[in-house]
C-alpha cells in the first residue's frame, strides 16, 4: 500500500510560527528558511501536476514570490505549510493549462487529457527487484491515467501528503479521494494485466530473473 | 538476487514514488530568495486587484449613464425633425426678394379697370301683402278630397 507520511507534517511546529512571525515583518531570511523547510515536498507537489521537473521547479519560485506578498493574508501561522502547498498545486496547475493551451496552440496535440512526460529516472531500491520491462509498463500505464485520478494518486505515492490535505489541495471530498486513488490502482492492475503483467507474469519474471 | 517477494501493488508503488522524485537542488532555494519582490507595508498588491475591480464597476457605470443621456438628447431632435424638417426646408428653398425687384410674371392677365361700370337693370316691384284677407273667425278645415274607386284585381290585365 502506499506511504502517505509517517509522521504527522501538518502538526504546529513552534519554530514554523517564529519564522512566519519574522517573514511577516520583512525578514526575508526567515522566509528563506521557510520555503527551503518545505522546498522537497513543494517541488514533488509541483512535479506531481506538471511532470517536468523544470516546470515544476518554475512553479514552485512562482508560488513562493506569491506567498511572500501574501504572507499577511495567513490567518494562523501554524498553518503555513497546508497554505503554502495549496498556492504550490495552483500555480502548478495554471502551468499545466498553459502548457497544454501552448500546444494546443500549436497543434502539436489537443488531446484534453493527455499524459503527462515524466522524465526517465534512476530506478528505485525497490524497482530494482522488478524487471525493466513491467517498470516502464507502469511508467506509461501511470502517465496515460486520466488527470482525476493520477492527481490524487500520484500525491499520494509521494509520501508527503495525507488523504485529509489531498482532499483539500484538489478541493474534493476526502471518499472521493481515498476511491480514486483505489479506482487509479485498479485501473493500472488491469492495464497491466492486459499488458501481460499479471500475477503469473510476475511469478514467471521473478523466475527468469 | 530475485528472491525478495513483491507484488504487483508494491511495484506500482514504487514506480509511482519515482515518477515524483526529485533531485536535490542547493541553488534553488537561493534563487528563490533572490526573486522575491519588496513587500510594501500596506500589502499594496492586496489592495491593487480590489481598486483595479472598483475602478472598473465606477467607470462602466459612467459609461452606462452617459449612455442613458446620450440616447435621450438623441432622442428629441430625431423627433423634432421628423415633424418640422419640410417647413424648414420651405422656408430654406425660398429666395428673399427686396420689393425694387418685384418682377411680374409675363403670362399674367392683368384685369381692365378703365372702363366704366354699367348700370344694373330695377327690379320688378313687388304687390303689397294684403293682410285682411284673412277672417280671424274662418274654420282651419279642408275640404274632403274626392278619390274616384281604385279598379278591380280582375280588370287589371296580368301582363
Amino acid at each position: 500500500m502506499l506511504m502517505v507520511g509517517e509522521a504527522d507534517p501538518t502538526a504546529a511546529n513552534p519554530e514554523v510560527v517564529r519564522l512566519v512571525v519574522l517573514a511577516r515583518a520583512g525578514d526575508r531570511a526567515a522566509f528563506g528558511r521557510l520555503i527551503e523547510d518545505h522546498l522537497a515536498a513543494a517541488r514533488r507537489l509541483a512535479l506531481a501536476a506538471v511532470g517536468q521537473p523544470m516546470d515544476a521547479d518554475e512553479a514552485v519560485q512562482e508560488a513562493s514570490v506569491a506567498a511572500w506578498t501574501r504572507l499577511d493574508g495567513l490567518q494562523d501561522p501554524a498553518a503555513f505549510r497546508g497554505w503554502f502547498m495549496r498556492i504550490v498545486w495552483r500555480k502548478a496547475i495554471d502551468r499545466r493549462r498553459s502548457v497544454r493551451s501552448w500546444f494546443e496552440r500549436f497543434g502539436v496535440s489537443s488531446a484534453g487529457d493527455h499524459p503527462m512526460e515524466f522524465p526517465a529516472a534512476d530506478p528505485a531500491p525497490d524497482a530494482m527487484l522488478m524487471s525493466r520491462e513491467l517498470e516502464t509498463a507502469i511508467g506509461q500505464v501511470v502517465r496515460a491515467l486520466p488527470k482525476k485520478l493520477r492527481d490524487p494518486f500520484l500525491l499520494a505515492a509521494s509520501g508527503d501528503h495525507r488523504y485529509e490535505e489531498i482532499a483539500l489541495l484538489l478541493g474534493i471530498p476526502l471518499g472521493t479521494v481515498k476511491w480514486r486513488v483505489a479506482e487509479a490502482r485498479r485501473m493500472i492492475r488491469a492495464k497491466l494485466e492486459r499488458l501481460g503483467h499479471g500475477p503469473q507474469a510476475d511469478q514467471g519474471h521473478r523466475r527468469h530473473r | 538476487m530475485t528472491q525478495t517477494p513483491f507484488d504487483l501493488d508494491t511495484a506500482i508503488d514504487a514506480v509511482a514514488k519515482q515518477l515524483t522524485r526529485v533531485e536535490h537542488d542547493p541553488h534553488l532555494a537561493a534563487r528563490i530568495a533572490m526573486s522575491l519582490p519588496e513587500r510594501s507595508s500596506w500589502s499594496f498588491a492586496w489592495w491593487l486587484p480590489r481598486l483595479a475591480m472598483i475602478a472598473v464597476v465606477v467607470i462602466g457605470g459612467a459609461f452606462w449613464i452617459a449612455r442613458d443621456g446620450r440616447v435621450v438628447r438623441e432622442a428629441a431632435p430625431l423627433a423634432s425633425s421628423r415633424f418640422h424638417a419640410a417647413p424648414t426646408e420651405l422656408v430654406a428653398s425660398v429666395e428673399p426678394l427686396a420689393p425694387s425687384n418685384f418682377v411680374a410674371p409675363s403670362n399674367l392677365v392683368v384685369p381692365n379697370r378703365t372702363r366704366p361700370l354699367e348700370p344694373l337693370e330695377p327690379l320688378e316691384p313687388l304687390e303689397p301683402l294684403v293682410l285682411e284677407s284673412l277672417s280671424d273667425d274662418a274654420p282651419l278645415t279642408l275640404a274632403p278630397l274626392a278619390i274616384a274607386d281604385l279598379p278591380a284585381a280582375e280588370s287589371i290585365s296580368p301582363r
